[in-house]
């Protein structure tokens, strides 16, 4: 259980910047996930975690100890990789075996360890296996005990999920956030997977071209992100281009739309320093919008289509300034069809404003 | 059935190509009759006793001569071809294309070069390569190198860098992951690189007859030197001898380590 810290770390390669200046705490025991797209220097960030790239410039701290400039055998760090990375050669209690032969470790304590890391992940009657003899899942497990085995200061999980399909990725979460939990473990996920990074951690950082665009809670980051790019990164949102028109003493502010037909909303804007006259967003989730007038925000909009998704369904509709929306249709309400004129209206308290 | 029948014919039909020959010096190393009748007339075993001494002295030369040439190989060309397929140098490509060109050059051409080589080497230092055992090792590193390297950068195409990675992050340091990690994965192919090198120097002829001779004489030099004044059952015996060895290697490797497994498909 160690915390981690980045000070100002910058990598660049060449003339690319993969990472600008990441402040960061993670205290000794959270999960944290770094979310974003492909690019945006989540993995650059791990990797430099791990010691296997050196940042540019900022410094990394691990438990109370600079590390910045240490190489990755002297760390201390237990990585998961994408691509499991089993030594093909071993069987799975010798992979697992690994990291405990090289620091060394009496050969009755070794077996001991073995034996709980096989029983953590239930793969005890698998351990005289090849890696080659392994389904995905199993591998998977495997370089997770591999991992943790060596009781590291740090987990680190570098998309551990992305080769899985749908169903084993799910088991897997719950596995893996179950051991994470079991052992205290500091955690760093990666992933671009919005849905693992929410189900999973204690804080989800948000990531967008080399800098931190929110850290937050996963129900703070989904109900109130800070950012166009958060908002929409992170579930499916609604937005408006509004005017502040009025600030009023309960927290709320009075916002008007910009088009000419000048709809006018309120929002809850009791966390954010506005002023009267500024351009903001407001955001409204699609499972916030009801279909008629019964809630203090309303907006006419003309149904353009829907999807069905099995679980929730979706309704395309166009607004007054022909904006579109995505409302989601609660269970057991019929669907209005197309080319209906609807009202849509939701709670000043569960919309939200950008001020980007 | 007209395609399996079809497919099984030629299957046959190949196999007998290439092995009816081999079959035929087997059988007639068994002849008692007249020498290079066929089929035979009768059956004996007294060729094999008649094998003179200095076809195991060669026989002895060839195998030192492989194994040393087959180990020097691999412990050379394994080197080389992680520099090749991991390094960014000046003159890589150009490495590269040497490695290659023994693979091309015919060994004849390598021969008369390298016996021209021996000379010259004379000239400067007094030491004295034509008709030793390093002159003629010295000679089969030029093919057995480059054949290392192809099949260790073959093998390493479908390395996994980040197994090395997982090996330092487990606490190896660069050395424990390169023995424990990066040599055991790549084996199949150093091994299989090993066997080419050995194999290839047990079978030539024209770079031995350049510059081996004397006490550094090989098996397939004696046969050949022998065949052109005197061709009796002899040597059909050391050749079906070599034919019996060459199996039962075949089968131990098999054995040991796996063929499939040794040549890449592994699961």
């Amino acid at each position: 259980m160690s915390e981690v810290l980045f000070e100002k770390v910058e990598k660049r390669f060449g003339d690319q910047v993969a990472v600008r200046g990441i402040d960061l705490l993670v205290r000794p025991g959270e999960f944290v996930t770094l979310l974003g797209p492909s690019g945006c220097g989540k993995t650059t960030c791990l990797r430099m975690i791990a010691g296997f790239i050196a940042p540019t410039s900022g410094r990394i701290v691990m438990g109370g100890r600079d590390i910045t400039a240490l190489p990755p055998y002297r760390r201390n760090t237990g990585m998961v990789f994408q691509s499991y990375a089993l030594f093909p050669h071993r069987t799975v209690a010798d992979n697992i075996a690994f990291g405990l032969q090289v620091r060394r470790l009496p050969r009755a304590e070794c077996e001991a360890r073995i034996k709980d890391a096989l029983r953590l992940v239930h793969l005890e009657p698998f351990a005289d296996r090849y890696p080659g003899q392994l389904s995905g899942g199993q591998r998977q497990r495997v370089a997770l005990a591999r991992a943790v085995v060596i009781r590291p200061e740090v987990l680190l999980l570098d998309e551990p999920l992305a080769a899985l399909d749908l169903k084993l990725r799910e088991e897997l979460q719950v596995e893996i956030k179950r051991i994470q939990s079991t052992l205290k473990i500091t955690t760093l996920f990666v992933t671009h997977d919005q849905g693992e990074a929410l189900s999973m951690s204690d804080r989800v950082a948000v990531m967008h071209d080399g800098r931190i665009a929110q850290i937050d809670s996963p129900e703070m980051l989904y109900e109130r992100p800070n950012s166009r790019y958060v908002a929409n990164f992170v579930g499916r949102t609604n937005l408006l281009d509004v005017v502040v028109r009025e600030k009023r003493g309960d927290g709320m502010v009075r916002v008007e739309t910009d088009g000419a037909d000048k709809a006018s909303f309120i929002a809850a804007a009791a966390h954010l320093q506005i002023d009267v006259g500024a351009r903001c967003l407001l955001g409204v989730r699609p499972e916030h919008f009801h279909f008629g007038d019964g809630r203090a925000n309303v907006i006419q909009a003309k149904v353009r289509g829907a999807t069905y998704l099995g679980s929730i369904r979706y309704v395309e509709a166009e607004g007054p300034a022909g904006q579109s929306f995505v409302v989601q249709v609660r269970p057991g309400e019929p669907a209005p069809a197309r080319g209906e004129v609807v009202l849509i209206s939701w709670r000043p308290e569960s919309c939200f404003l950008l001020t980007e | 059935m007209i395609r399996w029948f079809a497919l099984r014919a030629t299957l046959f039909l190949t196999f007998a190509f290439l092995l009816a020959p081999v079959c035929v010096v087997v059988i007639a190393s068994f002849n008692g009759g007249p020498v290079l009748s066929f089929p035979p007339r009768s059956f004996t075993t007294h060729w094999y006793a008649l094998i003179k001494p200095e076809f195991f002295a060669a026989l002895e030369v060839s195998l030192i001569v492989g194994a040393v040439t087959a180990l020097l190989s691999v412990g050379l060309g394994l080197p080389a071809a992680l520099a090749l397929s991991r390094g960014r140098f000046p003159g890589r490509d150009g490495l590269n294309a040497i490695l290659l060109s023994p693979l091309i050059v015919p060994a004849l051409v390598t021969g008369v070069a390298l016996y021209q080589f021996s000379l010259t080497f004379w000239d400067l230092t007094h030491v004295v390569l034509g008709g030793t055992l390093i002159g003629l090792i010295v000679g089969h590193l030029t093919f057995g190198i480059p054949f290392s390297v192809r099949a260790i950068l073959a093998g390493h195409a479908r390395f996994d860098y980040a197994l090395e990675e997982a090996a330092l992050n487990l606490g190896a340091t660069p050395l424990q992951t390169f023995w424990r990690v990066t040599v055991p994965v790549l084996r199949p192919s150093i091994v299989a690189g090993g066997i080419f090198a050995f194999v290839m120097s047990l079978d030539d002829v024209p770079i031995a007859l350049f510059i081996g001779g004397g006490d550094a004489t090989t098996l397939p030099v004696r046969i050949f030197t022998t065949v052109e004044f005197d061709f009796g059952g002899d040597v059909m015996a050391i050749a079906a001898l070599i034919v019996g060895g060459s199996i039962v290697l075949m089968l131990a490797l098999d054995r040991l380590i796996g063929l499939d497994r040794l040549f890449g498909a592994r699961a």
